[in-house]
């Protein structure tokens, strides 16, 4: 019986074909290379919507897996295959939606560009090893989507790469990442080794009998991944410098999906992480930190991008902090209402940016009236980021910080993050769009743009109503977070009276910001930490890579050199023997045969009777002899 | 009956003729013909020697040796005629085609 779940790999493959067609066909395509992955994203994201609607009834307890053995040796055993579940379809139909309607809005924003259909090739290309990624059913193949996006996030951030501080971005976005990877690469060959096979069933059914050590181990090597992957404290250090992308870009790969691969992996194999609780403290940890920090660190940002990607890593944090606090049905909530909201944010801005060709925001202002479309869109994902109801992100941030209500310290350092994303998020909103603008010429929004950030708007309005099915699909228990809706609802309202207070209106800032320098210095060095990565790895990793070229250019270079110079000496002596004794012996047979010949040719006069004589002489002087 | 001993001197001097004849004579026929004295010469020693031991094989070998030099003759003739016809000469020391 042909099931409906068979159709499923066809929802990367679309996207990928559409993105070898464009590749190679782009410029001669409809479009100019944007009708085609659009065309094919759209069939991914119904079939998306399709399988994850017709199977709904069946969640939480269906799960459906198909796999094929690549590789095989003994009980070691590498399978391919995907796994459709509840969580791996709610992901897949958020990324395909958002990267839908992120390709119709950059037909608009990238238009005119020179690589435009190159573009959209990459775009889809991510897109498909994402949606790889996700319904991916071990995990050999979810980190083969991993690399590829990884891939693709170096050439989208890279996509300009005529600007020096783009290439170098995305350089070190790769690295950065890199580092990260090693350490979920080992957690992969770690479970290998342990259960010969990667595939996530063999992994669940393997945990209670490898014990509790074996989950810590794996789960923290393969949380290093995360860490890069999502931006969390250490390895953060790359998402800042990715908004040299296309602002498109940032929207799908820096905010709404491949940053939170890393969310989504450890929800993926929550049963290994939540096997161990110390692995679960851990997330729980960096989660906070990073959420905290990174809110610290966007409040003094001036660059409008920026900003919301310090918010996305702060966010990324709140639902590590989820996931560690042992809820990864909010923490799935929240990544994916933040997909939506985010990238909302992130087009938001690119129709400002795209107009205005500046980042800063000082340099904005008044765009309430300038930019109505851009400004009510980016209002409705700045509510909702800041957690203010009806809005999506209320829902799941509440869902995340009550999951957190037993740990005091999280708990309270959560709202703490609530009450600063309010603050830097009102900050950009009044400066940006409320303050007095250098202009009142009102601004032509194009359609293109408008209307995917009109349907995210929308999305975000009524995500909200999801959360509950939502969890009850991914398997969620039915103690409903603690009621705390009043005090979780203070903490943004105050962020947003506190901006309102410091940005808006006019008051001697001069002796605070005396006081605050020291802090806001720090804040603007990123805390250090690049400083103390440049200091600590990059330094000395040039300094040895110096000391490496010196010792190529004198040893290793020095050694050939002269070897080479000794081959010449002994190939001119070699030449020489050649030349006058190997050649003289030549020479000297050749000169002795002519000097005989000289003499010996007088015996050939051509007449036979001299020849006769000579015959009879020489028997007469055989017989006297 | 005749001596032996005489018959050898008169076979030496027909050769000694013919070689003379052969390695003198600027004329090509001329040298044949001394060729075949040489030829005769030898005969005449292979008839002698035949008849003083009474061993015939010596006699059987100078018919032969008559018979080829007839035919070396035919051959010697013709080139001659031959080297005639492209030099209009027959003299030996203009043939020296052969000299380095």
């Amino acid at each position: 019986m042909v099931r409906i779940e068979y159709l499923a790999p066809l929802i990367p493959f679309f996207p990928f074909l559409a993105s070898a067609i464009t590749i190679f066909w782009g410029r001669r395509s409809p479009g100019r290379g944007a009708y085609i992955p659009i065309g094919f994203l759209s069939l991914s994201t119904i079939l998306s919507f399709y399988l994850f609607f017709s199977l709904y009834h069946l969640f939480p307890n269906y799960s459906f897996e198909l796999s094929a053995s690549w590789l095989k040796a003994d009980s070691w055993k590498v399978n391919v295959g995907y796994r459709l579940d509840a969580l791996s379809l709610s992901m897949s139909c958020m990324v395909a939606l958002v990267s839908l309607l992120i390709h119709i809005y950059s037909i608009g924003y990238m238009a005119g560009d020179k690589r435009y259909s190159l573009y959209f090739a990459y775009l889809s290309l991510f897109t498909s090893a994402m949606l790889t990624l996700i319904i991916a059913n071990s995990l050999l193949l979810l980190y083969i989507g991993w690399e590829l996006v990884g891939l693709c996030s170096y050439l989208l951030i890279g996509f300009w790469y005529e600007r020096p501080s783009a290439y170098r971005a995305a350089m070190k976005a790769f690295l950065t990442t890199r580092l990260g990877d090693i350490g979920f690469f080992l957690g992969i060959l770690y479970i290998f080794l342990h259960m010969h096979s990667t595939a996530y069933s063999d992994l669940e059914r393997a945990i209670p009998q490898l014990g509790e050590h074996f989950a810590l181990i794996a789960s923290l090597l393969l949380f290093c991944g995360a860490v890069g992957k999502s931006a969390q404290f250490p390895l953060h250090i790359w998402l800042p410098d990715a908004m040299e992308g296309p602002t498109p870009v940032s929207a799908l790969i820096h905010a709404a999906t491949m940053v939170a691969a890393g969310a989504y992996m450890v929800a993926r194999l929550f049963p290994l992480f939540s096997y161990s609780s110390t692995a679960l403290l851990v997330v729980a940890i960096i989660g906070i930190i990073t959420a905290i920090m990174a809110s610290f660190l966007a409040l003094v940002q001036n660059d409008i991008k920026r900003v919301l990607a310090y918010s996305t890593m702060s966010q990324l944090g709140y639902m590590m902090l989820a996931l560690g606090m042992g809820n990864m049905q909010a923490g799935m909530f929240h990544l994916l209402s933040h997909g939506f909201f985010k990238a909302l944010l992130f087009m938001s801005a690119g129709c400002v940016i795209h107009h205005l060709e500046t980042n800063d925001i000082w340099e904005m202002g008044g765009l309430w009236r300038r930019m109505p479309i851009a400004s009510i869109t980016f209002l409705v994902g700045t509510l909702s980021l800041a957690g203010i109801p009806p809005l999506a992100g209320y829902f799941s941030k509440e869902m995340v910080i009550s999951s957190a209500f037993k740990e005091f310290p999280f708990f309270a350092l959560a709202l703490f993050g609530a009450y600063l994303t309010a603050l830097y998020m009102g900050r950009v909103f009044i400066v940006a769009f409320l303050n007095p603008a250098r202009s009142e010429e009102k601004i032509e929004e194009e359609k293109v743009m408008a209307v995917p950030i009109i349907i995210l708007s929308l999305i975000t309005l009524f995500f909200g109503l999801a959360g509950g099915p939502l969890v009850h699909i991914l398997g969620g228990g039915g103690e409903e977070g603690i009621p705390l809706p009043y005090l979780s609802l203070l903490f943004p309202l105050g962020g947003f009276l506190s901006a309102y207070l410091i940005y808006s209106l006019s008051w001697d800032r001069e002796k605070v910001m005396e006081l605050l320098r020291p802090f806001h210095t720090a804040l603007v060095r990123r805390l250090y930490i690049d400083d103390f990565y440049i200091a600590v790895l990059v330094k000395p990793m040039f300094y040895i890579s110096k000391l490496f070229a010196t010792f190529d250019l004198k040893g290793v270079d020095g050694l050939v050199n002269s070897v080479g110079r000794v081959t010449l000496i002994a190939s001119y002596f070699q030449g020489w023997f050649d030349k006058y004794v190997v050649d003289g012996f030549v020479n000297a047979t050749a000169w002795i045969t002519g000097a005989f010949s000289f003499l010996l040719r007088y015996l050939q006069s051509g007449l036979v009777q001299f020849y006769l004589l000579i015959a009879l002489l020489g028997l007469i002087l055989f017989l006297l002899l | 009956m005749i001596d032996t001993r005489a018959i050898l001197i008169v076979s030496a001097l027909i050769f000694s003729i013919g070689l003379y004849g052969a390695l003198s004579r600027r004329n090509a026929i001329g040298i044949l013909m001394c060729v075949e004295l040489m030829l005769n010469g030898a005969n005449l020693n292979l008839v002698a020697f035949s008849r003083l031991h009474h061993i015939p094989i010596g006699q059987v070998f100078a018919l032969f040796v008559i018979a080829l030099a007839a035919a070396a003759v035919v051959v010697g003739l013709a080139i001659v005629i031959l080297v005639y016809k492209q030099m209009e000469d027959i003299n030996v020391d203009r043939f020296n085609l052969m000299k380095w």
